[in-house]
């Protein structure tokens, strides 16, 4: 099965013709992601490696059927192109943009709620399930098709917990990048509860951050969940009031440190790490 | 970003919510002589807690005042140096309340908060003594809302229909500046039973700073080092350790800085290089700037940590291979992994002083040695 996405989502990516785009299409082409359209206003009728340019989502939606869009346009025009996603009935939209304003993240992840619609991202590194549908920044050529789902904010963080686990063997159903920012459409809550029900899916790997209490909320789900849970909250050694790569990633509270969210997750049944090394270990230890 | 208190105040004023007269001074030249005394002097830095570092005097003539402002202007409060200051007529105030709306990332939602006891910091009033209320963006703020904000207060009628009509003022600036946080604390009461804001505070969200052009030159206390990267497009944080981070990534840079504490190494200044490393017209300088910058803060060691999936690790080596030229006395780890990680080995493992290895755990171990060593 997967998650979010399998060998059957239709995909379009909005932006197709700037050069992130094609890059995007590019790399879908090549390793077989079911990309159905692209749209840029104004330049439909084009095409890019031969998909076709729409000027609407809604033209798209109408003669491709799109079931999630890749949203890859300049962040002060991601507000727009999400809502006319949303409003073209789009079932999953990734926001791979970063730099959005948070006014309108706010405001997209309000509506999406509104129409039943889910949003990855903003500042998402996007999902991949391996071999059969990759939405993400993550290489095609690099990942390994397996029973471990992994939730996490960070593209790069994950290329690292991914070749650690690769090494013993391990691989991964569907990874999901839910983005760094501080306002973001799918939280880790929401993937772990899609993991729990995926008979693909054997373990998880949560990968969190400083900032926020998306993890905390995490923890009291995963006290229900038969699946086990590896997780590993990075910037424990990050300085307290600064923001670290990531817009969202800034200690405000007391709450929203590494350690306690770590805690939290422990408390709650979850395998936790300090590091990714210790992280990998844990997994290899125990499956 | 945060506004210093003395452009909150001005916005707060342009939208007709009372505000202390005062002037702004960077000297004791300014002319005192509109306002009525006593006055209060606060110094204008982007910190909290500036009252019990010394940074709000009050004076009680404009002799005295201007004695407060020569020893305050380039004076350090709380290490940060002040380079101006609110000079304001000190208002006579019954009580302080609290008022703020902010972006609440829990709920993806703006959050409205009262509360009776103001004058302190929020996070320090219990929790059932702050009023909050919800309000969603595709509805905006309501009368209702309003109402529910205030319905458990104990203040008197006349005091609240005011209040309530502050709220869609600061609701409507938070809108329009694009604002994370406008935060009204103190708000006053005075003795004649007048509404003011004695202190506010309004952070602008540094993604939307491209829709407000008159915020794009204002200075925004950042250090050296941080206005440095900044200028090359990448996120540099000045951290005081001995070991200076340079990543692609937001999660590699937390993953690393974890792993080299957790060796027992002193995490310096950080860099995330982010999508700066697509960029390969400009990549050359953006390393050779951020060697630089860095060299400043005199780390033992510099630790570079990538794993390219999509990116190429030739050019980054390239580039910092252009950059350790102007650099050769500070050790440098290289850990690249990823596509062309082995021309990138072949561009950096004959230049001395720098440790080439594709092994993340490898590269802060060595990180932690070289600083001990040196």
């Amino acid at each position: 099965m997967a998650i979010i996405v399998n060998q059957n989502t239709r995909v379009l990516i909005q932006g197709i013709t700037g050069t992130v785009g094609r890059d995007y299409a590019e790399r879908m082409l090549k390793h077989g992601t079911p990309l159905v359209a692209g749209v840029t206003p104004g330049k439909g009728g084009q095409n890019v490696f031969g998909v076709p340019v729409y000027n609407s989502v809604e033209d798209a939606v109408l003669e491709k059927k799109v079931d999630c869009s890749l949203v890859v346009v300049p962040a002060p025009f991601v507000k727009d192109a999400a809502l006319e996603a949303i409003d073209a009935g789009v079932k999953t939209v990734v926001i791979y943009t970063e730099g959005v304003p948070v006014h309108d993240a706010t405001y997209l992840v309000q509506y999406s709620r509104l129409k039943g619609t889910r949003i990855i991202g903003p500042n998402s590194a996007g999902v991949i399930s391996p071999g059969k549908c990759n939405v993400s920044d993550i290489n095609d050529e690099f990942v390994k098709a397996g029973s471990i789902g992994i939730v996490s904010k960070s593209g790069t963080m994950t290329y690292e917990v991914m070749n650690g686990i690769f090494q013993y063997g391990l691989g991964v159903s569907t990874v999901a990048c839910l983005g760094g920012d501080p306002i973001i459409g799918t939280r880790h809550v929401d993937i772990l509860k899609l993991f729990e029900k995926d008979n693909e899916t054997e373990a998880v790997i949560l990968l969190g951050e400083i900032g926020g209490t998306d993890e905390v909320e995490a923890a009291k789900y995963i006290k229900s969940m038969s699946k086990p849970v590896f997780a590993y909250i990075a910037g424990w050694a990050a300085p307290p009031g600064k923001r670290m790569g990531h817009a969202g990633a800034i200690i405000a509270g007391e709450k929203d440190t590494a350690l306690y969210k770590l805690n939290a997750l422990r408390e709650a049944g979850a395998f936790t790490s300090k590091t990714i090394k210790e992280l990998v270990k844990t997994i290899s230890d125990n499956l | 970003m945060r506004l210093y208190e003395y452009m909150s105040k001005k916005i707060l004023s342009d939208y007709g919510i009372p505000v202390p007269r005062g002037v702004l001074a960077a000297d004791s030249s300014v002319s005192l002589d509109n306002l009525n005394f006593p006055v209060v002097i606060k110094a204008q830095i982007l910190v909290g807690g500036r009252g019990k570092a010394g940074g709000i005097k009050i004076a009680n003539s404009s002799e005295e005042a201007k004695n407060i402002i020569k020893e305050m202007i380039r004076s350090k409060i709380k290490d940060i140096e002040v380079q101006k200051v609110l000079v304001e007529e000190k208002a006579d105030v019954l009580k302080e309340l609290y008022m703020g709306i902010y972006l609440d990332r829990d709920h993806s939602t703006e959050l409205l908060m009262f509360s009776e006891y103001g004058g302190v910091d929020i996070e320090e009033v219990e929790h059932e003594k702050i009023f909050k209320v919800e309000v969603n963006p595709l509805i905006g703020i309501q009368s209702f809302m309003i109402r529910k904000l205030l319905e458990k207060t104990n203040l008197e009628k006349n005091l609240l229909n005011e209040i309530g009509q502050i709220v869609p003022k600061i609701y409507k600036i938070f809108n329009d500046y694009d604002a994370l946080l406008v935060e009204i604390n103190p708000l006053g009461i005075t003795k004649q039973g007048q509404l003011i804001a004695l202190d506010a505070k309004i952070i602008v969200d540094d993604n939307a700073i491209f829709r407000h052009k008159d915020l794009q030159n204002l200075e925004r206390g950042m250090t050296e080092f941080e206005k440095k990267t900044s200028e090359l497009n990448v996120t540099g944080v000045e951290v005081t350790g001995d070991i200076a981070v340079i990543t692609s990534g937001a999660g590699c840079l937390m993953g690393t800085i974890d792993t080299i504490k957790s060796y027992g190494g002193n995490i310096g200044p950080v860099i995330d290089l982010g999508g700066s490393v697509f960029q390969l017209d400009k990549i050359n300088d953006t390393i050779s700037g951020c060697i630089s910058a860095i060299k400043k803060l005199k780390p033992k060691v510099i630790i570079f940590n990538a794993y390219f999936q999509l990116a190429r690790c030739n050019f980054l080596a390239e580039a910092i291979r252009v950059g350790l030229k102007e650099c050769n006395e500070i050790p440098v780890v290289v850990r690249l992994k990823g596509r062309a990680d082995d021309e990138a080995e072949k561009i950096l493992k004959d230049i001395p002083n720098v440790y080439f290895t594709k092994s993340f755990e490898e590269a802060c171990e060595k990180a932690v040695q070289l600083a001990r060593g040196a």
